[in-house]
Order: structure tokens, then sequence, then C-alpha cells
């Protein structure tokens, strides 16, 4: 009974051929290689360490956010799977910041921002005096990157945040990922 | 796949000398890229640092994120936040903290 199904599409055209092989194949296993090749997740076997000297009292926190947040009414929005960053300064006001970002539901973080970049908190701290101050320049990255911009964002946007951020002397970096 | 994007951002700024603490809200992505020092918290994607308005919330992940700058001691450590994202009192949380700080 199988061999007669296999040869059923023998005499077909291609399309009908295709659907044949589509039909063997399972969805589930479709679905792993598009995830598998379009998504592309990284995965690594150890992880780079630099150990934080001195206390949190003295410590410059940066804050980075994976949100798609921009300073809305100066900069470029992102676009899609944009492996491109925005410098955002920490005196910004809450008003003046805008979200692209398609992949997540943003409606919690429009009604108030420090859901995913809480630099209100930072403040705060910075006038208890729990971290020493906040960065001058705080970075927005977009989330969601995949396929090729991967490797653009290692080794060259990433990269030029870092330098930024070591320009300015950050010793601490928190990252918020959504 | 922010989570991923974050994870890979940490370590590029580890690599380059500034230490880096990741929040995280998927388990699979940090155990993945192994980033130098993660913290999971339940809470649902886009909301990394708790609810809207809840000022005791984001402060309490906050500073519990940065803490792990001080206490880990092994790179690629992923540690579980042990509060849920609604149904937990922050204020007494953050009062109960005040109190063993001062």
């Amino acid at each position: 009974m199988r061999l007669l199904n296999w040869a059923r599409h023998l005499g077909k055209p291609v399309a009908s051929k295709l659907a044949f092989i589509r039909w063997r194949v399972p969805k589930p296993a479709v679905n792993f290689i598009v995830w598998r090749f379009i998504y592309s997740p990284v995965s690594y076997n150890s992880s780079p360490w630099t150990p934080f000297k001195g206390s949190l009292g003295q410590a410059r926190v940066a804050l980075l956010t994976t949100g798609g947040i921009y300073v809305g009414s100066m900069q470029e929005p992102f676009v899609e799977n944009d492996p491109s960053f925005r410098i955002i300064p920490s005196s910004t006001s809450e008003d003046a910041l805008a979200i692209f970002h398609r992949h997540y539901d943003n409606s919690h973080a429009l009604k108030d921002i420090n859901v995913v970049y809480p630099i209100d908190r930072l403040r705060d701290m910075e006038k208890d005096g729990t971290i020493g101050s906040v960065a001058e320049n705080n970075v927005g990255f977009m989330g969601s990157i995949h396929g090729k911009n991967i490797r653009r964002l290692i080794e060259q946007t990433a990269l030029e945040a870092a330098r930024l951020l070591l320009a300015d002397n950050v010793t601490a970096a928190l990252v918020g990922t959504t | 796949m922010c989570n991923q994007s974050g994870g890979l951002i940490a370590r590029v700024l580890e690599e380059h000398g500034i230490p880096s603490v990741v929040v995280n809200q998927g388990l699979q992505q940090p155990m993945r890229v192994k980033p130098p020092r993660s913290l999971y918290v339940k809470h649902p994607y886009g909301q990394p640092f708790g609810q809207p308005e809840n000022v005791d919330q984001q402060r309490t992940i906050v500073e519990d994120a940065l803490s792990l700058l001080e206490t880990v001691t092994e790179p690629g450590t992923i540690v579980h936040s042990p509060y849920r994202w609604r149904r937990e009192d922050f204020a007494a949380i953050r009062r109960e903290r005040n109190l063993r700080r001062s």
C-alpha cells in the first residue's frame, strides 16, 4: 500500500510532486529547519569575564536596552532587523522617547518607559548613593536581530557602543532585554 | 531573539572591559548565548523591570540585577529572581530591605 502511495506522484507535474514531498516531511521538522536558518540561534560554550572592581557606590552605570527605544524628535527610527544603535542622553525626558519594535507587546512600555528602560530608577539610585553615577550617554538597541545582521552586531555596532561607553569611563552596564 | 541580542551585546561589552548584567525573561536564550551574568525574571516578554508605574518593583529588579556585579564570581551564571511578576507586595519587600540595611 505504501509503495502504491509512493508511485502515485510519478507521472504527475512538478507542483504535485512538491506537494507529495511536503506531505512526506512532517510539519514540525519544516518549522524547525526554517527557525534554524532564518532566526539563526547563536550558542557559545563559554562566556567572557571582566571582574567588577570597587563597589556599586562608586560605579558609573550605563543602561542599555534592546527595546527599540530612540529619541523620537531627533533620531531616525529603527527598521526591522536593525543592528544599529541610538545614543540616548540620560538627560532626555520620558516624553521625548519613542519605541519601534514589533516583536513584543509594547503597550506597557508606552505607559511607563521604565518597564524596559529604567532610567528614573537609576537616577533615584544615584541620588540615594546606591550607585555612583549614571552614564552621560545610554544606548538603545533594536532586538530581534537575525541572519547576517547578528555578525554585524557583534563585530561592528556593539563594538562601537562599547568604545563609546569606555570613553565615558563607564564601569558597569545594565542590559535590559525585552 | 531580543534576549539573544542582549546577551550578545553583553558579551561584547565584557570582552572590552565593561562588566555587564543582563535581565532576561527567557531561559533558553541565556543558556545558549551565555552572557557573563544574567538575572532571569518570571515576567512576560517586554517587561524586564516589572509592571508600569510600580516603582518599588522596578527598583527591586534593578537593585537585584546590579548586585550580581558584586556577588557573582563564575562566568555565565544565571540567577533566578524569586519574585513573581504580579501578586507580590514590593513595597513590603523594599521596606524590609531598607530595615536590614540600616
